[in-house]
């Protein structure tokens, strides 16, 4: 029942949004909406901790501690990015119109509906179903603002993902003939894995490469990363923390709870996962040293998160698995940190581009701040969540025996953090051309970085009891 | 008589064919209808085996990413109609803004 009301409450603030009665229902059905798909995230967490797992439809609908994660992940980035919109909206949509705000918050609701339905389907169609409604809720968020270039990544973000998504569906109807020749099992994560020592090996391993090609472009997988920096960049920020904070999160999930179903094969997904994630985290690194746009910055650093997390992944191992979902979390949270900072930094300077912004510390210091701290953080840093994840991982790969990889995995590290650290240091600390006048931050992005802080200091140094649970019920999930 | 490893085969050469036309093609639209092409030669495969495994879940199946692939066109082309009104052109080689 909680994961229906959970799905519900989206749909009915989206639908609030678009009655025409002002841009003020629209903002406060938004955010009262996501406190409450939080809270009750909240609690499905903690069902999922003492019952195992929460159904609402036996077969279709229903989420372990895993799924449970992710959900309350998805909430929580959804809360910090729509009290954030209340007041960057208010500043870049003229006061006058009140539709296009509505627009905004509507398709804002359905696009964290979407999101939240990953993690909360159960039944593999409805999970692509889900994932493939991503793209489609998510489309005029990305071409928002109507420019040329937002048009452009919104353009190559749909034909691409939904490239990916025809052949992820491939990868589908390849695991629902091998399970139809299992001849057991509902068409679930939980049934797959029954299903799985029944059906053949070069069709788990052929369904494997196909939804890894498929949801990998959605992830922003090298080569088919290159609708993500556009995308991620030319969207309104609070859509920018969504779409790199957890949408690439919800679809990497969905590649990684394969895993346990594969675990019987002789040449495993290990090895085409951490071939992934090594590309993807080695270009990503040398991207990071290239870019003109700080929001490409941070977009491209999410290119390098999914590749570290996908060779997380492909070690194998609870210990591996435990910081591939550490990861997952730290970078969710600290993303969604990043671009919200992003975004009130473009409030305070109007513009993206890096060489543009010298010593943001005496023109707005909350935005320079956010900003310094978040990209630390992202960077790898200690304390932060994001260098405990990486610790974790890197220690997991030479622990299992695979030294060079995770020795050049560690060299992709110190240049993405070289990269980050070298831009973020001119656009906080240089000087700035001219005198610039100091500029306010509206009160709701003040709140909403202040909040989405909170998980990015605290994980760093100490992971809460029941996260900690979830996540060691999560790595003992994927290691079946 | 048709058996299910007809329906495979052209289901693999619809997949084919629309696989080519996107990396091939330079017009967006045709780009996107390769891409519908794609989607239908898996819903074709997915009722195939649903008919020769006497499983009703795979047709069920295909009505749900019939209406997804139907709403993917209505964004594909309204994104389409709006690049073109700003652009005055769909050939993707000249919708090349962004870079770097």
């Amino acid at each position: 029942m909680e994961l229906l009301v959970v799905l519900l409450v989206p749909a009915l603030s989206a639908i609030l949004c678009v009655l025409p009665i002002g841009g003020g229902l629209a903002a406060l059905s938004t955010v009262v909406g996501c406190l409450a798909v939080f809270l009750i995230s909240i609690h499905v967490a903690l069902t999922t901790i003492t019952r195992g797992h929460v159904i609402a439809f036996l077969g279709w609908i229903s989420c372990d501690s895993f799924g449970a994660l992710i959900l309350l992940l998805v909430a929580f980035v959804g809360l910090t990015t729509s009290i954030f919109s209340l007041g960057y909206i208010r500043r870049v949509v003229p006061q006058e119109r009140e539709g296009k705000k509505r627009r905004y918050y509507a398709r804002f609701n359905l696009f964290l509906l979407s999101m939240l339905a990953v993690p909360a389907f159960s039944h593999l169609a409805l999970v692509w179903i889900a994932v493939e409604l991503t793209t489609l809720l998510s489309v005029f968020l990305v071409s928002f603002e109507d420019t040329p270039e937002a048009l452009e990544a919104a353009w190559k973000y749909v034909v691409l993902t939904c490239m990916g998504a025809a052949l992820a569906l491939v990868g589908i109807l390849i695991l629902y003939w091998g399970m139809k020749i299992a001849g057991r099992g509902d068409f679930t994560w939980s049934g797959l894995i029954v299903a799985s020592p029944g059906i053949p090996g070069p069709f788990l391993q052929t369904a494997f490469l196909f939804i890894l090609v498929g949801f990998g472009t959605k992830v922003g997988l090298v080569p088919v990363h290159t609708w993500l920096p556009d995308a991620h960049s030319q969207a309104p920020s609070p859509v920018c923390a969504l779409l790199s904070g957890i949408e690439t999160t919800t679809v990497l999930y969905t590649i990684i709870r394969l895993l346990p179903a594969l675990q019987g094969l002789s040449h495993g997904p290990g090895s085409w996962l951490m071939a992934a994630g090594l590309a993807s985290a080695g270009t990503a690194a040398f991207l990071l040293l290239q870019v003109k746009d700080y929001k490409r910055l941070f977009a491209f650093s999410t290119v390098e998160h999914m590749g570290i997390i996908m060779f997380a992944a492909g070690i194998g191992g609870t210990s591996a698995y435990y910081g591939a979902n550490l990861q997952m979390v730290a970078h969710s949270v600290t993303k969604a940190f990043c671009f919200l900072a992003a975004g009130s930094i473009l409030l305070v300077v109007g513009h993206r581009e890096i060489a543009s912004v010298k010593g943001l510390i005496r023109v707005s210091r909350p935005a320079a701040l956010a900003l310094l701290t978040g990209s630390l953080a992202i960077a790898g840093a200690p304390p932060f969540a994001v260098f405990l994840g990486e610790f974790s991982i890197l220690k997991a790969g030479i622990q299992s025996g695979q030294e060079i990889p995770t020795v050049a995995l560690a060299a992709f590290i110190v240049i993405g953090f070289c990269g980050v650290m070298y831009h973020v240091n001119r656009m906080v600390f240089g000087s700035p051309d001219e005198e610039e006048a100091r500029v306010r931050l509206p009160g709701s992005v003040l709140v909403a970085l202040g909040i989405s802080a909170i998980p990015v200091f605290l994980l760093g140094g100490y992971v809460p009891g029941i996260l900690e649970e979830m996540l060691r019920l999560a790595a003992a999930s994927l290691g079946r | 008589m048709v058996g299910l490893s007809h329906y495979l085969v052209l289901s693999a050469a619809l997949f084919t064919l629309g696989v080519i036309g996107v990396f091939v093609r330079r017009n967006a639209i045709v780009i996107f209808m390769c891409i519908e092409l794609m989607l239908n030669a898996v819903n074709l495969a997915f009722i195939a085996f649903s008919r020769y495994l006497q499983a009703l879940d795979g047709q069920v199946f295909v009505f749900f990413v019939m209406t997804v692939a139907a709403a993917e066109v209505a964004v594909g082309l309204a994104i389409i109609v709006v690049v073109f009104r700003s652009r005055q052109t769909v050939r993707i080689d000249e919708i090349n803004l962004l870079k770097g």
